[in-house]
């Protein structure tokens, strides 16, 4: 099962008419696997400092419909193993 | 390539009696292993430096094409440990030169880390972004300001000449009316499903140029939702969406997560801390 918008909310088409949920939740997931987590000090520090999350969304955007439509053909993105708890 | 020289990616802290048995493949395919130090474990993949050293990774994390099937092996991995046990995420990019460093950095952390598995153990993490769009939220400005509804009310019976007068007022009126008829909407949400939650963050509103013409973020949440809990958690953002689409407010649900945003030292995350620091 994907990763997505909870089918509990319902009418889910009428939002994807303006999102593509692969678009909507690869954001989500780079926002989250860049940006987040618990530092732990005295790692090698590798700077990403210089990726400004902001640009990194429009880039993501710019490449969006035909870079993310190949992917999904390709079965790349994230796709839950699991049922819902 | 067996004589070179190897990293641990790290991509997160699990418990010291984690089965890395049946785990996901890690970045590049690499198979996923288990470091133990002190009271805590880390998940990690040995990969070579030439493709995870300091300049490969800034010269490529900009790269989307380079950066998203990273990201995606670094969440399946942690997605897969939340799923046997727990685990507290590291961001992209946690590399060690060592075993010996990483064990001694696990080491020193170690009751941290043990404070933070206590803080997220049992719940998962959602994500709920509200976006209004301007023209729905006009069509139900009646509804949700009642001085626009006086206003337009007023232009309506007019006369032709000062209906035009307050036909200007009203669309200067609008855009301020809407603005903060959809902020008091978002916390609104906020604040209700807080109160389900264990924890929640509300994010900074970055915006997202181009998601859709006239889409504008107004809530950018992150919520720590025990399992008990979860029908309940998504019952109440259902609830919401039905209230509040029909007055413009469109909802984006995803998860569950692992806790990427509450095992921060300030429930925030690396790039963030790091930038203070600068």
């Amino acid at each position: 099962m994907r990763r997505s918008r909870s089918p509990a909310i319902g009418e889910p088409d009428s939002l994807e008419e303006i999102y593509e949920p692969e678009q909507l939740v690869l954001s989500d997931l780079l926002n989250r696997v860049l940006d987040k987590g618990v530092v732990i000090s005295s790692h090698i520090t590798i700077s990403i400092a210089d990726v400004d999350l902001i640009q990194l969304d429009l880039r993501l955007l710019i490449s969006s419909v035909e870079t993310l439509a190949g992917r999904t053909k390709r079965g790349q993105l994230p796709v839950r193993s699991r049922s819902r708890p | 390539m067996t004589t070179a020289a190897r990293l641990l990616y790290v991509y997160g802290i699990v418990r010291p009696d984690f089965d890395v048995g049946g785990a996901p493949p890690g970045v590049d395919d690499v198979p996923v292993t288990i470091a133990k130090s002190g009271g805590v474990a880390a998940l990690l993949s040995r990969v070579p430096d030439s493709a995870y050293g300091p300049d490969e990774i800034e010269r490529n994390s900009g790269d989307i094409s380079w950066l998203s099937p990273r990201a995606m092996a670094h969440d399946r991995v942690l997605t897969w440990a939340q799923d046997h046990g727990g685990v507290v995420p590291l961001p992209m990019f946690s590399l060690w030169g060592s075993d010996t460093a990483l064990a001694r950095s696990l080491a020193e952390q170690s009751s941290k880390l043990e404070q933070v598995f206590e803080r997220v153990a049992g719940a998962e993490e959602f994500g709920v972004r509200v976006h209004r769009r301007d023209a729905a939220m006009m069509d139900a400005i009646d509804d949700l300001d009642p001085e626009m509804a006086k206003l337009r009310r007023e232009a309506q019976a007019a006369s032709p000449g000062q209906r035009y007068l307050l036909e200007r007022k009203v669309a200067d009126q609008a855009k301020q009316a809407i603005r903060a008829a959809s902020h008091r909407m978002a916390k609104q949400v906020f604040e209700a499903l807080r109160a389900l939650a264990r924890d929640a963050i509300a994010r900074p509103l970055v915006p997202e140029t181009g998601r859709a013409p006239d889409a504008t973020l107004v809530l950018n949440g992150a919520f720590l939702v025990e399992r008990k809990r979860l029908d309940e958690f998504r019952a109440a953002v259902g609830e919401h969406v039905r209230e509040y689409q029909p007055k413009g407010l469109i909802f984006d649900f995803t998860g569950p997560w692992p806790p990427y945003n509450f095992v921060g030292d300030d429930g925030g995350g690396a790039l963030r801390a790091a930038k203070r620091k600068a």
